[in-house]
């Protein structure tokens, strides 16, 4: 469980769930939708594997992920999603207005 | 999907149960008046009441054969599944086996210093607690192919139907814990038995409506 909690603590790891929700993706599509590299985003796919969240699929050179969350594992991503667990703080109010200056 | 072991055990069981219900019969002059211990003193019931329970096993037994004879695919996948059931289906032998001598025993005026109304609702609890643990990991079983080919789905469907029936049988399980404890003993079968019904026709439903659309699968 503490692989479930590691994997769903980050919110580019939960973003990929939540895309893979819709439809099964390979590496290529999921990359599309995020701005870092290549390598950061295998060691995302690597820690969801490991937490056995998603389920991978090779089709000749193309990888392709498919969502394998339990109702629980998938309750708890819509909670860490509502709660915003591993987001960056917000600013407090007065240094935002004085960036806003 | 069940593994040989738990097979034999459950129809030991069953054995035991039907031979258990004939034994007693056999005491009566006439097996439509059994006498039973409730609160309110001693009731005549129908024998035919003691083999309900193993009458439950055998529909069980059946339901779980005729799934074992429906699906085909890898080894590997066919025992992660035989692994999955084998909780529920030793626990819902059990639980009959226990409902089967709390019968027995009330009908030879045992009250094991247990209310029945209690016994029914822990019963129900304990079995949709082991429904909602067997609902939440659904979506994590590894796909199989179905022998009919209108239940054949490709894994895209079939993941898709996992986790729609994980859902649907966990929030099953919530609602009978929940019935269990607030409804009167007399409306929890009815209520829980169309619940039954609407699972099943939204499951055969999503699978048929799956079908039909586009997967996204090459």
């Amino acid at each position: 469980m503490n692989l479930v909690f590691k994997a769903l603590s980050d919110p580019t790891r939960r973003q990929i769930l939540q895309l893979l929700r819709k439809k099964p993706m390979n590496a290529g599509e999921l990359a599309e939708h995020f701005p870092i590299a290549k390598s950061t985003l295998s060691a995302h796919f690597a820690i969801l594997r490991e937490a056995d969240l998603v389920e991978a699929s090779k089709s000749g050179t193309v990888i392709t992920y498919m969502l394998k969350a339990s109702v629980l594992e998938e309750a708890l991503l819509a909670f860490a999603e509502t709660v915003g667990i591993g987001m960056p703080k917000p600013m407090p109010l007065k240094k935002a207005m004085g960036r806003a200056k | 999907m069940i593994d040989r072991k738990a097979l034999w055990i459950l129809i030991l069981l069953g054995l035991a149960m039907t031979a258990a219900a004939i034994w007693r019969l056999s005491l009566l002059p006439d097996w439509h008046h059994m006498p039973m211990l409730t609160p309110r003193g001693l009731v005549v019931k129908n024998g035919l009441v003691l083999f309900v329970p193993p009458l439950s096993l055998l529909f069980t037994l059946a339901v779980v054969l005729a799934a074992k004879w429906l699906v085909t695919g890898p080894d590997e996948a066919i025992q992660a599944r035989q692994r999955h059931s084998r909780l529920i289906l030793l626990g819902t032998g059990m639980l009959t086996a226990l409902a089967q001598t709390f019968i027995i025993g009330r009908s030879l005026g045992h009250s094991f210093g247990l209310n029945p109304e209690f016994f029914a609702r822990a019963v129900l609890i304990v079995s949709a607690i082991m429904l909602t643990a067997y609902g939440n990991s659904m979506p994590k079983l590894p796909r199989v192919s179905k022998r009919i080919a209108a239940f054949d789905l490709d894994p895209w469907q079939s993941a898709r139907s996992r986790r729609l029936a994980g859902r649907l049988t966990v929030a099953f399980g919530l609602f009978q814990i929940i019935a269990a404890v607030l409804l009167p003993v007399r409306a929890i079968t009815p209520v829980v038995l169309v619940l039954a019904l609407a699972y099943l026709g939204a499951i055969f439903s999503h699978v048929f409506w799956l079908k039909r659309e586009p997967s996204p699968l090459p």
